[in-house]
């Protein structure tokens, strides 16, 4: 039961039922039903959805023509690969079952609904609005002369892109396959990994134009009951014409949406979604875009990456460390950097404070715009290498590092520790694994270099309050954004800044409903195993 | 509602935090000149200040540049705050004192004195508690900061690399950071020694043609000058120096000989522990016995002594604690005698194990300090004979 809600015909009209179906198309057609009338019907789907790409086949039943019916699709939606199986199956019908003539049309009616049911998922309406819907989504639609219910064939099959390796989280180590743009794959990747009962999923559609399909996928005894209630609910009140990318989901649900730190993660990777489920937390599926939402979301799951729990935890450990440490030096350097040269020049060692003078000698501007400057340069060749066309991105490169690098200092217009010092925090902001928060500390980094060139030291003194005190504000989904390092968790601190060892470490304790540990933590080998002599 | 609210709890936070940002001035690294060593000498009634620059241009430029790489700016007037402002009706930039290294006070200056020249440095914010004092013995402080040094062009970071280096490997050199000295001139019982410095070569020492000799012939540290109060009273030579390193528990290595006989003299290195001072009374008096310890390694020898033999290794540690002994009580002879100054700290000593007594000593301790009983007693270990335990080369014979 992948989508429960499609089995039935009850089912189907709900999300018609939703705000947003009630945006869509207005309330006389809404009420309307279908008739018995074929060629009424047809009329009225035309006059719903006149469009050129709609395309309706009148069909009769060979070879006394006792049978009228009509095939509806949009075309494009549906690939020529299932039209043609679905019109050899028709035809196949047809020629078999001479006795159809005798019938009346509802019992044709449930001679194609078994037929096409043993291999599609079928349904069945007769609400116009629900049938211009379904058609809308890529099924096809079956109406029968003299019966009042239409049959839908769900067959949508888009062109879509194959699964490839993901391009915004590469890992050395781990599943390399990224999450695609269509819904379905995206869910089935995550069940390929957890095969598990209780894994649930639940789809909505949001958006009254795009009508775009959402799935919310939890682990039922591991997710907390309060969070779920708390997003399906956020979800339900989103009112807005279209979602193009979970972008747009993240920025409406957001517990505190003026905030610069991003409180949902998204990631590409099914291996990310599915240890984040396996925590207890909920992803959240967007059809049309391989960017899975994951909530809640803590400030220190911007900094695991999944390769975290690859490789050994010393490892790991070291290397999350090195993340937090370089947040920081993308956040401080170029702050700090202008406050010891323009304000407090005492606290510089005696050495590094006259090779550092030497190199300001005969520099025209003074340190903050010279950092500004370098930083604005910066930026703006980060916007260009992402925006220019691939073809030409070793020109922009070569452009860039000659004239940041090397011309900029040999002018004598930048001194030479600010292209290392930009070009620190540049690599720093990199070793962020997650694009949003990298993004997040950029903008704090100006706001800092604002704040250190106008007030010093003391400014980044009140900037770094001001920050301590919004992370310690925001919320996920009603969890605490530091948390578990404030307000304190013990037990959940064993993923936060350390990776302790797999065997020692829990569910996060105020997200999961059972935080307890994930594996087992009785030793493998035994002691007396490791007493054995070796195999030869 | 509530934006408004916060709009206006911010500007009332900002408005708060003004008169601490106000605080904070910035001036950009090209507007200050880099003072490196200030040297103080007197000039009538007032001072005369040499302030040594750093001429970045010169100092870290890739290109050679024929500049000196040190600027020097001297300025007279009657007190230190206003020669430090006047000087700037000579210099292009405001001069910027925090990381001056050295504090050079020249022998007149430091002999009428020092109080006013520690207070005016103590009470700036600008001047940093890190840099050391050094007297310029036989010069002034002018031609000390004047020289362009070697390997290291700024000389008044080389004074202090040269002290910092020299009091780890030669511990006859020694000198004190402001706290540390004013500590001393105010504590009773010690009197403070500071570092003194000479010029070797007179001629042509201002100018950057030295550089290219091989031989520079610059600044040397020599001896150490002794202190009653905040006025120096005399110098100690060089093997007097080592001695007061060792009992003040400053020195940490050193290197010396003695002579076993007419054939064989051994060189020694030392490392130094801190020495076993004890006071106790005696017919209500004072009297102090100090224990200095010392290990010993030998870098070489004459003669064919074999000191892997234990009676050989005794001798020679008997030689030295004799030798050792000789200096201490030489030297607190002329600390006594010579100086009467209590160079030593003994004072303090008495004042933490019978403050009783110290309060009948205290006011004219460095009186009492001429007829103080030390008895010093030296135990040398031998620890190390080098990589070869015997004498290379046999005497003929």
């Amino acid at each position: 039961m992948l989508f429960p809600r499609r089995g039935s015909p009850n089912n189907q009209t709900q999300p018609s039922n939703g705000p947003a179906g009630a945006a869509g198309s207005g309330n006389n057609s809404r009420a309307a039903e279908i008739g018995g009338n074929l060629d009424a019907n047809i009329s009225k789907i035309r006059a719903e959805l006149g469009s050129d790409d709609l395309i309706i086949n009148l069909s009769q039943s060979n070879p006394d023509k006792h049978m009228r019916f009509a095939c509806v699709y949009i075309d494009n939606l549906i690939s020529d690969q299932i039209l043609s199986d679905y019109s050899v199956e028709l035809s196949e019908l047809l020629e078999s079952r001479q006795s159809i003539n005798a019938q009346p049309p509802s019992d044709f009616f449930n001679i194609l609904k078994s037929r096409f049911s043993g291999v599609r998922r079928v349904s069945q309406g007769s609400n116009l609005n629900d049938l211009v819907n379904c058609l809308l989504s890529g099924e096809i639609i079956f109406l029968v002369d003299g019966h009042n219910v239409f049959l839908s064939v769900d067959a949508f099959s888009p062109e879509c892109r194959q699964i490839e390796e993901s391009t915004t989280q590469s890992t050395v180590r781990g599943p390399k396959e990224s999450f695609t743009e269509k819904i379905g794959t995206n869910v089935a990747m995550i069940r390929k990994r957890i095969r598990d009962k209780e894994l649930k999923a639940e789809s909505l559609i949001v958006g009254s134009r795009s009508r775009t399909k959402i799935i919310l996928m939890f682990i039922n005894n591991l997710a907390k009951k309060e969070i779920l209630d708390e997003i399906r609910r956020r979800l339900n009140s989103i009112q807005i014409d279209g979602i193009l990318d979970s972008g747009y989901i993240e920025e409406l649900i957001k517990d505190n949406r003026y905030s610069i730190f991003p409180t949902l993660l998204n990631t590409e990777k099914p291996d990310t979604a599915s240890a984040c489920l396996l925590e207890g937390k909920v992803v959240i599926l967007v059809d049309g875009t391989p960017f899975a939402l994951i909530a809640p979301a803590l400030f220190s799951d911007f900094f695991q990456s999944s390769e975290d729990y690859y490789h050994q935890f010393h490892i790991s450990t070291l290397t999350r460390l090195i993340r937090y440490l370089a947040f920081l030096l993308a956040i401080f350097v170029p702050a700090l950097y202008i406050t010891l040269a323009s304000y407090h020049q005492e606290m510089i060692p005696t050495p590094l404070l006259i090779s550092i003078l030497a190199q300001r000698e005969g520099v025209p501007f003074p340190t903050s715009v010279e950092v500004l400057l370098m930083e604005v340069t910066f930026e703006i060749l980060r916007e260009a290498g992402i925006r220019m066309p691939r073809v030409i991105g070793p020109a922009i490169s070569i452009v860039g590092a000659l004239v940041l690098g090397q011309a900029a200092v040999e002018a004598g217009i930048i001194s030479a520790v600010i292209v290392i010092i930009v070009s620190t925090t540049a690599i720093a902001s990199f070793t962020i694994p997650n694009y949003s928060m990298a993004n997040a500390a950029r903008v704090i980094r100006f706001i800092m270099i604002l704040i250190a060139s106008i007030f010093g030291l003391v400014g980044i003194f009140w900037g770094t309050i001001a920050l301590m005190l919004e992370l310690c504000r925001l919320k996920s989904i009603g969890i605490p954004y530091m948390s578990p390092l404030a307000p304190k968790a013990k037990s959940a601190a064993k993923d936060t800044l350390l990776r302790y060892p797999i065997w020692k470490s829990s569910r996060p304790e105020g997200i999961s409903t059972d935080p307890s540990q994930q594996a087992s933590s009785k030793e493998i080998v035994t002691e007396a195993q490791k007493q054995q002599p070796e195999f030869r | 509602m509530i934006w408004l609210k916060i709009k206006i709890q911010f500007i009332i936070i900002i408005l708060f935090m003004l008169p601490v940002f106000s605080s904070c001035a910035a001036r950009e690294l090209d507007s200050i000149s880099l003072v490196t060593a200030v040297g103080i000498d007197k000039d009538g009634d007032g001072y005369l200040v040499t302030y040594q620059v750093l001429n970045p241009k010169a100092i870290a430029s890739q290109k050679s540049v024929y500049e000196s790489p040190i600027v020097i700016y001297t300025e007279k007037g009657p007190d230190l705050g206003q020669i430090e402002r006047r000087v700037t009706t000579q210099a292009a930039r405001k001069m910027y004192t925090a990381h001056v290294r050295a504090v050079v006070l020249g022998e007149d200056v430091a002999r009428d004195g020092i109080r006013e020249i520690l207070d005016y440095l103590f009470r700036s914010n600008e001047y940093r508690t890190d840099h050391y004092f050094i007297i310029a013995k036989g010069t002034t402080a002018g031609q000390i900061l004047k020289t362009v040094t070697m390997i290291q062009p700024v000389s008044g970071i080389k004074l202090y690399e040269s002290i910092e280096n020299s009091k780890k490997w030669w511990s006859p050199t020694n000198s004190l950071r402001i706290v540390e000295l004013i500590n001393t001139i105010n504590a009773k019982g010690s009197n403070p020694v500071l570092a003194g410095i000479e010029l070797e070569e007179q001629d042509d020492i201002d100018t950057v043609e030295r550089l290219k000799k091989t031989d520079p012939g610059e600044v040397r540290y020599t001896s150490l000058g002794a202190f009653r109060g905040d006025k120096l009273v005399g110098w100690l030579d060089e093997s007097e120096s080592l001695v007061l390193s060792s009992l003040l528990g400053k020195a940490k290595n050193s290197a010396g000989n003695v002579r076993i006989d007419k054939d064989t003299l051994v060189s020694l290195n030392f490392k130094n522990k801190k020495p076993l001072i004890d006071v106790y009374m005696s017919d209500g008096e004072p009297i102090i016995d100090v224990v200095l310890q010392f290990e010993m390694s030998i870098t070489a020898q004459t003669g064919d002594i074999d000191f892997t033999k234990p009676e050989n290794a005794d001798t020679l540690k008997l030689m030295v604690d004799e030798k050792y002994e000789g200096l201490c009580g030489k030297l607190l002879e002329k600390a006594q005698k010579e100086l009467k100054t209590d160079i030593f700290g003994f004072g303090e000593r008495i004042h933490r194990a019978c403050p009783q007594a110290w309060n009948d000593l205290k006011d004219n301790w460095n009186d009492e300090f001429s007829n103080l009983q030390v008895n010093f007693t030296v135990d040398s270990k031998l620890m190390d004979l080098g990589q070869n335990l015997k004498p290379i080369i046999k005497e003929e014979g």
